[in-house]
């Protein structure tokens, strides 16, 4: 059941009612249970056989969850933690590694003129197990690290299936979720106008600018790059830089909407990724539940920066390289990651060494951060390359095109519509927050009827634009 | 009176009388401060958003009904759906959304046009369509007269049609597409209304392009009863079976009155091969002969065969026929990969080299080493059938044109 549909619209319209009825009660176990049923068939419209591994993922931690808080011994507990982690790790394996590395181990040995025969399972890929996989490891590990109680089972699947997250993120902590379970959700005070102001920027950035660039031009050049000229070349890499923030910042919004709405909060996903000055700040900007998981669970028991430099390089390159794997089984991740990590402790080098020389920050003029900035969207574009191409040789290809020999071939494929979309999937990231939020605010004050039928329009207008039926949103093949 | 007694103070030294009847706004520090609302309030407001959105968008959500799966839930949706888009027609509600649609030159989105195409070979002998093949002599393409093709169909058609491009890139434009891949999801023969109409679509496609070649791949999403005419049931029925026939029947022959060669891809296996084996196969089979009945002028392309594993079963990984094992398949064990396309893409490049001459332009002082495709994959079921001889069984090795 994809957000943008009459289906879910009609599945939200009955829940939202039952939800605000159901969560003034005292003990909340009805809103849990109806909430719990609800999430369970917001997943099952995708395959209802995975709704189960949905909940052996709740219950296994659960009760790795309980057996850490009810350990004493520091031995015991790590131990407990390696079999939830590994559990975790081997379910996510299973369904999403296990037939790429076993053919990669295949070719391997073919190439050295082994021949074996292993069985490939090809097997089904369950919407959404990275993002609950993770949420869930945090969980387990927050235990661990005595930052959270565990909770009770029920509250632990709510968080772990809550529709609007379950399929796609954010990848929200069970320390800023199973709290807002506990507390008074006054249904004379809903956010509304936030989460309309987002359900609707959410659907236009994903029906009418992501579905437009895909079909207009990025499938096509990527497709089949020798065929296009330099300018087509950069005009696609650029769109694919504005789809893939659209489809999935639009997908965030409208959870963080949706969430909203039923009363509960969910951390920000996106911060103007394409306004960065550096990887850094990209990071700090881009999928950012998904940077602060990486951060806590990954590169700081890594040990961080606290080692010597070399360590620290090491540290981020294995934290973007893993990163890139968790996005899928191929190597175009891999490079995607590496140039992150390679940028980034380019960066880290960059600033130690200033500071050995004693050299002072460089002053932040307009110039310079306009010069920043368009350098770090330059990096991020290529490592969207990578990301998006079917093969390396497919990536090689497509920056090939970028050569000078290229550059005065004809581009009857780029046309005024999709540079228009490409300056306005950039350019809105450079509008000021405040007018946001000042737009916000008076959409607030109008009257409720001024409201439905401004939002009647837009959906009018975002219905008529975007092209007929939802393709599916990128991130949910993660 | 607010009582002592009743006071409760809060942070902000609100009584409870004063938060319930002025709820704090929302938007700290510097945020400009929202209104906070009641869920009455927004349920009030989803309710005249779906009316004003369901009347101003009335047209596409009949349209939207119409394509939903057969079942009670489309039987809800086109009850609901109908008398709304009336409504909005009488109420000029529906103006501004045409007008738009218009404005981006796309007009006839929300049409609905279940014409249905008759084919003009009858079973006992020629009608409009020869059911003799063409002259036994190739015609010859070259840079300079290049062999066109347009590909697309259902989502099935994407990938494929992209190697097909990609293919087509090395052969020194001798065949050029004349447009990107045309791939709309969840279309077929079966229901006219999901979408589009594939027979009338191909009319505008065909003038608007003048393909030489058409290539087509439909029926993934036929295995369901067919509306826009009689009543058939379930696939399987004869009703059915004379039917499909028919829709099929009637597009080639559409496609190849015109003088142009139609390629008709098949179905794949699937992951879910009960579907394929009971469902898909039957397809295939009158994919197949009816394509056997315009020898020469369509050409079925089997690849049935090409996706399975050694036991017959359906798999992700295969031998990519160098030796090393690639994934062929999408996660979704229905759709393909790259690799997957390729190897289709190679198999209707087989046919274009037996039905046409691409490489004599080349030189005439040298003998050339013809890829014409091995006779084996073209000589079954009259002439009209490809693709099921093995891989690289093409004379040379090679299976897409080798132009220098």
């Amino acid at each position: 059941m994809l957000f943008p549909t009459v289906t879910f619209a009609i599945f939200f319209m009955v829940v939202l009612p039952v939800s605000w009825v159901l969560i003034r009660q005292p003990t909340r176990t009805q809103w849990k249970l109806f909430m719990l049923a609800a999430s369970y068939y917001f997943y099952a419209y995708w395959n209802p056989r995975f709704v189960f591994l949905l909940v052996a993922s709740t219950i296994f931690n659960q009760i790795c969850g309980q057996a850490i808080s009810r350990t004493a011994g520091e031995g015991a507990r790590r131990v407990i933690l390696a079999v939830a982690v590994a559990g975790n790790l081997a379910v996510l394996g299973y369904f999403k590694y296990y037939d790429f590395f076993v053919s990669s181990f295949q070719n391997m040995l073919d190439n050295v003129g082994i021949s074996i025969s292993p069985e490939i399972l090809s097997i089904t890929l369950p919407v959404g197990i990275s993002f609950f996989t993770f949420q869930a490891l945090s969980y387990v590990i927050d235990i661990y690290r005595r930052q959270i109680e565990p909770t009770s089972l029920i509250d632990f699947a709510v968080y772990e299936s809550f529709f609007p997250h379950v399929v796609a993120g954010p990848i929200v902590r069970a320390a800023e979720f199973l709290p807002q379970l506990k507390e008074r959700h006054d249904p004379r005070r809903i956010d509304a106008s936030k989460a309309f102001f987002l359900i609707f920027l959410g659907l236009f950035k994903k029906v009418v600018l992501a579905n437009f660039l895909a079909t207009e031009i990025v499938d096509r050049v990527f497709a089949n790059p020798e065929r296009y000229s330099a300018l087509e070349s950069l005009a696609a890499i650029y769109a694919y830089a504005v789809q893939i923030y659209c489809d999935f910042s639009g997908y965030t919004d409208m959870a963080i909407g949706l969430a909203l709405l039923l009363g509960f909060r969910f951390p920000q996903n996106f911060d103007s990724p394409y306004t960065a000055v550096n990887l850094q700040d990209f990071w700090r900007r881009w999928h950012m539940t998904l940077s602060r998981w990486l951060r806590d669970y990954l590169y700081i028991p890594l040990g961080g920066n606290r080692g010597s430099a070399r360590a620290t390089y090491r540290n981020l390159m294995l934290t973007m390289l893993l990163g890139g794997l968790w996005h899928g089984a191929a190597w175009t991740f891999v490079i995607w990651g590496g140039i992150h990590g390679g940028f980034l402790s380019l960066e880290h080098w960059r600033h130690a060494a200033r500071e050995r020389r004693g050299l002072p920050e460089l002053p932040d003029t307009l110039g310079r951060r306009a010069i920043r900035r368009f350098v770090t969207f330059q990096i991020v574009c290529l490592a969207w390359v990578f990301f998006r191409s079917e093969s390396l040789d497919k990536a090689f290809e497509l920056l090939g095109r970028l050569s000078p020999a290229h550059w005065f071939e004809s581009a009857p494929e780029l046309k005024l519509s999709i540079v228009v979309a490409i300056a306005v999937g950039i350019g809105a990231q450079y509008i000021p927050k405040d007018t946001m939020g000042r737009a916000m605010a008076t959409f607030s004050r109008l009257s409720p009827v001024a409201q439905g039928v401004a939002l009647g329009f837009a959906l009018l207008f975002i219905n008529t634009l975007g092209p007929r039926g939802v393709a599916p949103f990128i991130y949910f093949q993660f | 009176m607010v009582t002592e007694t009743t006071r409760r103070p809060s942070d902000s030294g609100e009584t409870r009388y004063q938060r319930r009847r002025h709820p704090r706004p929302f938007g700290d520090g510097g945020e400009a401060r929202r209104t906070p609302m009641a869920a009455g309030h927004v349920l009030f407001i989803g309710l005249i958003l779906l009316m004003i959105g369901w009347l101003l968008n009335a047209q596409g959500i009949q349209k939207t009904a119409e394509g939903m799966p057969l079942g009670w839930r489309r039987d809800v949706a086109t009850f609901l759906a109908d008398p709304v888009a009336s409504l909005s027609h009488f109420l000029h509600t529906d103006r501004p959304r045409e007008w738009l649609k218009d404005t981006l030159g796309r007009g006839e989105d929300d049409d609905i046009n279940v014409a249905l195409p008759s084919p003009t070979t009858r079973p006992g002998g020629p009608a409009g369509v020869p059911t003799t093949p063409p002259t036994t002599r190739k015609e010859a393409f070259s840079p300079s007269k290049p062999l066109t093709f347009w590909v697309g169909g259902d989502s099935l058609a994407v990938t494929p049609g992209e190697s097909l491009i990609s293919a087509a890139g090395g052969t020194d434009g001798v065949v050029q597409p004349v447009a990107p891949v045309d791939g709309h999801v969840s279309t077929g023969l079966a229901r006219p209304e999901v979408d589009i109409n594939w027979s009338e679509y191909l009319k505008q496609i065909t003038a608007q392009h003048n393909p030489r070649v058409v290539v087509f791949t439909v029926g993934s999403n036929d295995d369901q009863p067919l509306t826009g005419g009689p009543p058939t049931g379930d696939l399987g029925n004869p009703e059915w079976d004379a039917e499909y026939r028919r829709r099929v029947g009637g597009i080639m022959d559409q496609i190849v009155s015109e003088g142009r060669t139609l390629i008709w891809v098949g179905n794949p296996p699937i992951r879910n091969m009960e579907r394929a084996e009971n469902e898909y196969k039957v397809i295939n089979e009158i994919f197949r002969s009816e394509a056997a009945r315009r020898p020469g002028r369509v050409f079925y392309v089997d690849i049935y065969p090409l996706f399975l594993d050694g036991s017959g079963n359906y798999a992700d990984y295969l031998d990519n026929g160098s030796g090393a094992v690639v994934k062929m398949r999408g996660d979704d064990g229905i759709h393909f990969t790259r690799d997957g396309g390729n190897r289709i893409a190679d198999e209707i490049f087989k046919v274009l080299n037996e039905r046409f001459d691409l490489t004599s332009w080349q030189s005439t002082t040298t003998t050339t080493t013809t890829t014409t495709a091995a006779p084996s994959a073209t000589t079954a079921a009259g002439g009209g059938t490809a693709t099921t001889a093995p891989r690289g069984a093409a004379t040379t090795g090679e299976s897409r044109p080798r132009v220098p």
